[in-house]
This record gives structure tokens, sequence and C-alpha cells, in this order.
């Protein structure tokens, strides 16, 4: 009877253990799964805290939900073995709480520092992700700052540029303009002098402007 | 005896048409019969006629002797070529003509050509000098100010 009794309360103790590493390890895997969310999910910051919460409350819920479990199974299992006594039965109660107490306060400390363990992890993903979004940000405002001071300059000298065009254009314009009022206007003065002079010199006036030419050629030894 | 025919010479038309008449009178001395007196009257014009017949009066000077040393004359006579402005008389002519063979001789021709471009005056070209006395270019030079006087008034 009592080996059966040891034996009932390993078998009772070894479920419990198996229970508790299953729902630590459901819990690890459900944080690293939280992480890997947070990670590809950069920025969501509020977002991230109500996952925590509600993964922790899941988590809780989880582990109550299977320790009331375990806890009908070994009920179910003493009230199914009917060859034990009622002290046997007294002491099995005994040591079934003792054991019971003894995993819990266990499974309470590993739940504790898997959960200080996600909150740090989790502070420290908050931290990095918000250090990295200030350089980025800072970069941004950088780039962004740089990339309007060179569009400015870029404008600046484009309208330089335009401006000089403009001017040459002008200038040639105007030289053109000018060197053609110069010749129209001369050749007109020329056209009404030489209409002018040519019918109003008579012939003898001719003839004397030609003896006065003949006369300077004289002077300039051209004879 | 050739300064009087050659006297008559005023201007290049002139002498061309000239040395024509003496080449013919020339080629005539080769044939039979009075074909020379014949030009004479018929091809050559009256003055130039009466003045041949001058020189060769008395028979003295052989007649292709004189016609060959005209025809050289005429070809060693001195151009000088003018433009001018008007289409000149024969008055105009001869005031020019006796005022150049004052200064260089006898033996010159004048080549005048009218171009009322040159509004008034003479260019004068004669033993490869070059004069333009002409009004344009008392006019083009006198504009050059005046240009750029007109110029200035237009900027403004």
């Amino acid at each position: 009877m009592e080996s059966n009794i040891i034996y009932l309360t390993i078998l009772v103790g070894v479920s419990i253990v198996l229970l508790a590493i299953g729902v630590v390890v459901t819990y690890l895997s459900i944080v690293s799964k939280y992480i890997n969310v947070k990670e590809e999910q950069v920025g969501l910051k509020s977002a991230l805290a109500a996952e925590k919460d509600k993964l922790l409350e899941e988590a809780g819920r989880k582990s109550s939900q299977i320790i009331e479990e375990a806890r009908v199974k070994a009920q179910e299992i003493i009230k199914e073995a009917q060859i034990f006594g009622p002290e046997q039965k007294e002491k099995f109660s005994l040591e079934l709480e003792r054991a019971s107490a003894t995993q819990a306060r266990e499974y309470s400390q590993v739940l504790e520092r898997a959960q200080n363990q996600a909150i740090q992890t989790i502070q420290a993903i908050s931290e990095e992700l918000g250090g990295q979004a200030v350089k980025e940000v800072e970069a941004f405002r950088r780039q962004l700052t740089e990339q309007v001071a060179k569009s400015q300059e870029e404008a600046r000298v484009l309208i330089e540029e335009a401006y000089k065009r403009l001017e040459e254009e002008v200038e040639k314009y105007k030289e053109v303009r000018l060197k053609q009022v110069d010749e129209s206007v001369f050749e007109v003065l020329k056209e009404i002098s030489r209409r002018v002079l040519g019918k109003e010199i008579t012939t003898e006036e001719h003839e004397k402007l030609v003896m006065k030419a003949l006369e300077e050629a004289k002077r300039e030894n051209v004879f | 005896m050739y300064s009087e025919i050659l006297s008559r010479v005023k201007t290049s038309e002139e002498k061309e048409q000239l040395q024509d008449e003496i080449e013919a009178l020339k080629v005539s001395l080769y044939e039979r019969g009075a074909v020379f007196e014949d030009m004479l009257k018929t091809r050559v014009r009256a003055w130039a006629s009466q003045q041949i017949r001058k020189d060769l009066e008395g028979g003295e000077i052989d007649k292709e002797k004189y016609l060959t040393v005209l025809i050289e004359k005429l070809k060693e006579a001195k151009c000088v070529k003018l433009s001018i402005a008007f289409e000149p008389t024969q008055v105009a002519i001869d005031k020019f003509y006796t005022f150049i063979t004052g200064e260089i001789g006898e033996n010159v021709v004048l080549d005048i050509t009218c171009q009322p471009k040159i509004m008034g005056g003479a260019i004068i070209i004669y033993e490869g000098k070059y004069r333009n006395f002409s009004l344009r270019r008392v006019f083009e030079e006198e504009s050059k100010t005046f240009n750029e006087f007109i110029l200035k008034i237009l900027a403004r």
C-alpha cells in the first residue's frame, strides 16, 4: 500500500511537473513569437504593450486552467483508488497538497522569472527601437535639409543661367537692330542726298567739281 | 607733223575710231587703183581725212610710213581715266583735256566713264595712281561722324 501511494504521488508530481514545463515552454514560445512579431512591427510601441499584457494574461489564464485540470484529474484518480483507506487517503492528500504547493510555488517563481525576462526583453527592444527611430528621424531630417538646400542651389544656378542667356539674346538682338537702323538710316540719307544733289547740280557745277578734282590731283602729284 | 591730228583725239573712243580708220587706210595701200583716195572719202571722217591729206601734201612722206607711225603714236598715247557723275559736253571734255595736256604733255587720251553714284567730282586713275575726289567719298567720310551721332540718339 505504502509503495502504491508513493508511486501514485510520484505519478501525480511528474504529471504536474510535465504540465508546468509545458506551460513554461508554451509561454516562452509565445514570448518568442511576440518578440519576432514586435521586431517586424517597428514603431508600434503601444500595440506591443497591449500585446504584452494580453499575452501575460493569456499565459496566466492558461496556466491556471492547466493546474485546475491537473487538480481535477488527480482528485479523480484518488477517488477511483478505492483500495486506499481513510488514513492513507489523508496522508496521500497531505502529500498531494504539499507537492501541489511546492510545484505551484516553483511554477510561480519560474513564471515570475519568465515574466521579468520578457519585460526586460520588451523594454530593451522598445528602447532600441526608440533610439533607432530617433536616429532615423534625425538622418531623414538631415537628408531632407541637404536635399532642400541642394534643390535651392540648383534652382538658383538654373535661374542665373537662364537670365544670362536672356541677357545675351537681348544684347544680340539690340546689336542686330542697331546695325539694321544704322544701315537703313544711312542708305536713306545717301539716297536722298544723291537724288537731291544729282538734280540740283548743274552741268556747269559738275564741270567745276571735276576741274577742282583735277587741280587737287595736280597738287597731289598724280600727273 | 602728228601733233595736229593727235590733238584732235581726246578720248579713248576717238582714239579707237581713228585707229580703225588708219588701219583701213593702211590696208588700202596694198590694193590696186585709187582705193586709198576712195577710203579717205568714204571710210574716214572729214576732219581726219583733211588732216591726213594735209600731212601727206607734196608727196615727200611715204604714206605707209606715215600711217604706221600714226598707229604707233596712238597706241603709245597716255591714258587718264576719269569717272564723273554726268555726261560731259564736248566743251567740258575740251576743258579737261586742255588742263591735263598742260600738266603731262601731248598724246593723251581721256577714258571717261559716267557714274552718277559718285554724285559729283571725279575719280582719277593715271599710271597706277588712284584718287577719289568724288562727292560720295566726302559724304561717306562725313557720314561716319554723323552715323555715330545718330546711333547715340537712337540708343537713348
